[in-house]
């Protein structure tokens, strides 16, 4: 347990420095406050390992940290990341429990959806105009995309730590 | 700890299926009418709100003058004939995305789109 | 031993739930109010207002802002019997007192006309007059004989307009057109309007296509603005910029003109020649103040491309020209827009 603890910290870092370098990267359609969601990769990297309570706090930790640092803590634009993480962490840790025949990959994507998803309602609510529901489809190509992308990175991760600092 | 797959059968499923379901949203929601309405306001005042998805032809008049003839026809709406001398609002031709407008400033007659789809801008600075 | 492990997952996924149910709830309490629209005609043009502002007074605000706009159109309107302007024009060389916007606008036409040396004049009324320009009927709109020109350009001249105090006098017959600035005034004193109403609103106002910004659209996004293809339809946009504050108006050839043997000319006069110059089919401008945007774009119609580069450096705004090979120039400043 308490070893544990250092490890999430560095989670929470990693997690959190992504969150703001993501900033830079220019997000395609026009959501207010949408973004990429790179940053749920530490999540998706903890996800065969953590207990529910571990993720949620992973998840709560970078959103806070990196808005912090990003200077947009309780901004909308935080509120939608952090609602959109806790959300995903929440589904992807649920797919793990239910499905076992599936990979890494799988828990991503739904966790990438859902995260999108939670994003358009949000931003609908912040320009009060459920008008930009019509790029849901779009938002949700993009959560494919970034999902197999947070999947593959952390799995290579994992399957590279295997044998030193993981976290088991 | 089970044995960690990246990538899983299943996963290229799930990636197909939502694939196909949001493809096809896209498409649907391209081909799908949007119901669309143009707002007119003469003098400053409401004066007539209309269905874009209806083709007619109807005639403005304030006060018991006539001003202008305004034709619909699949989603767009414009100006056929005004009696303002400059005709821009006539020259300015048909409107159907959300935010662009017809103005005959003689006739004090602004027509606006609605709910349509929108233009790639917000405002459009001119002489 | 399962079993707590089952109510603990429970407990969690409520305890997530709540959490997602009180972000989503402060999210909506913390949404920005939504724009109050207005349209309507002044200056000779369609207006457009929207605004938003948490004292939830945007409706009173903007209709005060319609009035005030028909208050300056009545100030301003040159050609307007009974109108501030047209009293000026028609005091025989008499001091008179003015208006003190009128007089504010006044005096930086002057300034500008002097910085611009005389390129931009704001007494080329004679010559507006002549060319049938101050009227909205095209079939009015003719081109006036050489010696017309000639004979309507000895009553020109900024040099005339002499000021005392509030009072103003106009020399050698000459007339008083604010064409080239006008709209850009309006909108800066509409500015002013929704600012003093609450700093934090946002929004714009849009007089003809001389646009300023109150605020960003919602708080933090730009309001993503069309440049007019001079050559295009009413709603063709040539280019784009993102503006989260300041002005931005177009000066062009496009909408007052006529076309005699093939050559166009059109209401922007330079007054040394009395006819328009055919450098440009348009210029827009970036700038803090509606006025110099306004003003700026006047003047480098006139001055052409060996001023405009001159110019924006001297007076620090943003531009880009499109000439009458429909090419495409633009300063270092305008660059810093073209990004979201």
């Amino acid at each position: 347990m308490n070893k544990k603890v250092p490890l999430y910290g560095l989670l929470v870092a990693v997690g959190s420095a992504i969150y703001v370098l993501e900033n830079f990267v220019p997000f395609p359609v026009p959501v207010p406050g949408a973004r990429w969601g790179f940053s749920n990769m530490v999540i998706v990297y903890a996800l065969p390992t953590t207990p529910l309570s571990w993720l949620l706090a992973l998840a709560i930790g970078k959103a806070v940290i990196g808005g912090l640092l990003s200077g947009r803590f309780l901004s909308p634009t935080f509120m939608m990341g952090a609602a959109g993480s806790i959300t995903a962490s929440f589904s992807m840790f649920l797919t793990f429990k239910i499905f076992k025949r599936v990979g890494l990959v799988f828990h991503s994507v739904i966790g990438a959806l859902i995260n999108n998803l939670i994003q358009v309602i949000i931003g609908a609510q912040i320009i009060s105009s459920w008008a930009i529901l019509s790029y849901l489809p779009y938002m949700e190509m993009l959560a494919i995309f970034s999902g197999v992308v947070n999947a593959v990175m952390a799995g290579i991760l994992l399957k590279r730590v295997k044998k030193g600092v993981g976290l088991r | 700890m089970r044995n960690l797959k990246i990538f899983a059968r299943t996963d290229i499923i799930l990636i197909l299926i939502v694939t196909v379901f949001l493809s096809g949203w896209l498409t649907f929601s391209y081909f799908r009418p949007t119901s669309n309405k143009a707002v007119i306001l003469v003098h400053g005042k409401m004066y007539k709100t209309v269905s874009l998805d209806k083709d007619s032809t109807f005639k403005i008049f304030w006060k018991g003058v006539y001003l202008m003839t305004v034709q619909i026809k699949s989603g767009a709406i414009r100006v056929v004939k005004s009696t303002c001398p400059l005709k821009i609002c006539v020259h300015t031709g048909w409107i159907s995305k959300d935010g662009q407008v017809i103005v005959c400033v003689p006739n004090r007659v602004i027509i606006h789109t609605e709910g349509a789809k929108s233009t790639s801008y917000d405002l459009m600075t001119s002489q | 031993m399962q079993k707590i492990q089952r109510i603990r997952t429970l407990i969690l996924s409520i305890f997530t739930l709540a959490v997602v149910a009180v972000v989503i709830f402060v999210v909506i309490s913390r949404r920005p109010p939504q724009y109050y629209v207005r349209r309507g005609i002044a200056f000779g043009t369609d207006v457009k207002i929207a605004y938003a502002t948490r004292k939830k007074n945007a409706e009173a605000v903007v209709n005060a802002m319609f009035d005030e706009l028909n208050k300056l159109n009545n100030i301003f309107n040159p050609y307007k019997p009974g109108s501030e302007l047209y009293k000026l024009n028609h005091s025989n060389g008499k001091w008179m007192e003015v208006d003190p916007r009128l007089l504010d606008v006044l005096k930086y036409s002057i300034k500008f006309a002097r910085d611009t040396n005389g390129d931009f004049d704001p007494t080329l009324g004679r010559v507006v007059v002549l060319w049938g320009f101050n009227t909205d009927n095209p079939h009015k709109w003719k081109l006036p004989s050489p010696y017309e020109i000639a004979n309507a350009l000895k009553d020109v001249g900024y040099r005339n307009v002499e000021f005392d105090g509030n009072r103003v006098r106009l020399l050698n017959n000459v007339w008083v057109d604010l064409g080239g600035i006008a709209k850009g005034y309006a909108v800066d004193v509409l500015l002013a309007m929704a600012k003093a109403n609450d700093k934090s609103s946002t929004g714009y106002v849009d007089i003809g296509g001389d646009i300023g910004i109150i605020g960003p659209k919602y708080g933090n996004q730009p309001w993503k603005i069309g440049i007019r293809n001079p050559r295009g339809t009413m709603n063709d946009a040539i280019s784009y910029v993102y503006l989260y504050k300041g002005t931005i108006a177009t000066s062009g050839d496009y909408e007052r003109y006529i076309i005699v043997n093939g050559k166009r000319y059109y209401h922007i006069f330079n007054p040394k020649t009395g006819y328009s110059s055919n450098y440009f089919e348009s210029v827009t401008t970036i700038s803090k103040s509606g006025i110099l945007s306004d003003a700026f774009g006047t003047a480098a119609m006139i001055g052409g491309p060996s001023k405009i580069g001159k110019w924006a450096n001297e007076f620090g705004v943003a531009y880009m020209s499109i000439n009458e090979e429909g090419k495409i120039q633009k300063n270092s400043l305008w660059k810093d827009y073209e990004k979201p």
